[in-house]
């Protein structure tokens, strides 16, 4: 008798009249609250590796005669973007008016300090890349690379992350216009608290960053935090960095993000935490 | 970025964590594949309830994952994939690798008769319970779950050649283990 492994198996693992013991509804409840509890574990290990790679680059500063470290550490400054306006990115209480900072220092200076290390870590090296965004601020630098074609961009980040700092492979560049059904979400806004672990109860500072692709047809973005307070990311060439400091002690706030045209029609406004919710 | 990557998409229309349409889609999967799901686990653990566990487990695990598996058009392997994790997994609890029994398990017959159903079944869940993991994994995954050889090793985490020997080996020991009960296991296409 030949019985083929295929016949067998099936047979073996005839079910036929044995009900499954849970719903979809079941799944999705669970599967939603994994999710929270991942994102919740996310946050508790931000606070952990910022306050290493804090450390580090305070001791390992550029020193390059003429310029600061960088913002890095405890430098608050806002950054300098590539297309030499101020980043809108900011630190600061929520208390605090959105900055309308200007430059401290030699235009480009930011940049080239931010540029540098990014190529030092890149892994395989950004040759051609260039810098596209960037944002320095709550003790670290979250900036963006776009290929020569300007069709991939690489997301670099500088202390202040939970991860070990580094550039990611590269993404496609989408650059469609932005919908309800298509709104940037190319990286979560990634959360992660500056407290010191030893320091004051009840500190609840928080830093949060995210980089994102630049859709067609945008000409600005503005985000509003959890206080109230607008941010407007300075956008590059393909793609834009959102960074700044509240207090709040909610790792996945709403924030919602107002995608504008160049005669300020509103594109798109969305919840940039939505899909983490 | 310091929280995990999600996929690009749209934002929720319904305050969950996945847009209505996504998740009507994974609905939709999930009722297409619960029961395969299960039974893929039985045959890699031959425990209903465990089973019943793991493809829970792996659904939940696809549900987190579903836009970036979707749009990968992998559902299917990939919820496999998990499932076979899920077992394994399961099999390195200590309260799962012991379970207190009053009765011995059943055991097939020395000789069975190849036209008793219940019997076949119980002498190929022996058979299968006598291949090591990997290869149980191999067998179940490329002639239940159908799988190709390269979805299986990426199931397994092997490469495609060890997928291809662990199969081969597994249906070689299966044949023995089943001829000695009388049972003659054709050879299938390796696909």
């Amino acid at each position: 008798m030949n019985d083929r492994i295929t016949d067998l198996l099936d047979e073996v693992a005839d079910d036929t009249g044995r009900p499954v013991g849970f719903s979809t509804a079941d799944v999705v409840r669970g599967g939603q609250a994994r999710r929270r509890r991942r994102f919740a574990a996310a946050g508790t290990l931000a606070a952990v590796v910022t306050a290493g790679v804090v450390a580090t680059l305070v001791v390992t500063g550029p020193g390059e005669a003429g310029e600061r470290p960088g913002g890095f550490a405890t430098d608050p400054t806002p950054s300098v973007a590539p297309s030499g306006d101020p980043t809108a990115a900011s630190s600061g209480s929520p208390a605090s008016p959105a900055p309308t900072s200007t430059p401290t220092e030699p235009l480009g200076g930011q940049d080239a300090l931010v540029d540098g290390r990014c190529r030092a870590l890149a892994e395989p090296p950004l040759g051609e890349w260039r810098l596209d965004a960037q944002a320095t601020v709550g003790g670290g630098s979250t900036a963006t690379f776009v290929s020569p074609q300007g069709d991939r961009w690489r997301q670099c980040d500088l202390g202040g992350e939970a991860t070990v700092p580094g550039v990611s492979p590269a993404r496609p560049l989408d650059r469609a216009a932005p919908s309800l059904d298509n709104a940037p979400y190319e990286s979560a806004v990634g959360s992660a608290t500056l407290c010191p672990k030893d320091g004051p109860a009840g500190c609840t500072r928080r830093l949060f960053t995210a980089a994102l692709p630049l859709r067609e047809g945008v000409a600005s973005v503005e985000v509003e935090t959890p206080s109230g307070r607008v941010v407007e990311p300075d956008p590059g060439t393909g793609t834009y960095v959102v960074r700044f400091v509240e207090d709040t002690d909610d790792p996945m706030p709403v924030l919602t993000a107002t995608l504008r045209d160049a005669d300020g029609t509103v594109l798109l406004r969305y919840d940039m935490n939505g899909l983490m919710r | 970025m310091f929280s995990s990557t999600v996929p690009r998409g749209a934002p929720t229309t319904d305050g969950e964590t996945m847009r209505a349409d996504q998740r009507a889609d994974f609905e939709q999967f999930a009722a297409a594949h619960t029961r395969r799901l299960r039974r893929a686990a039985y045959l890699l653990c031959g425990d209903w309830q465990r089973a019943e566990d793991a493809a829970q487990d792996a659904l939940v695990k696809l549900y987190v994952a579903w836009p970036r598996v979707q749009r990968r058009d992998r559902a299917v392997a990939y919820a496999h994939r998990v499932v076979t994790n899920a077992v394994i997994d399961q099999s390195r609890r200590p309260w799962r690798r012991e379970q207190a029994t009053e009765t011995l398990p059943e055991r097939p017959a020395d000789v069975v008769d190849p036209v008793g159903g219940a019997e076949r079944r119980l002498a190929v869940l022996a058979a299968l319970e006598q291949l090591p993991p990997r290869r149980r994994a191999c067998v179940v995954l490329r002639f239940f779950s159908d799988l190709s050889v390269a979805e299986t090793a990426a199931a397994l985490g092997i490469n495609d050649g060890t997928v291809k020997s662990q199969t081969a080996r597994a249906l070689d020991q299966l044949r023995d283990s089943l001829a000695e009960t009388g049972l003659d296991l054709a050879m299938e296409d390796h696909r």
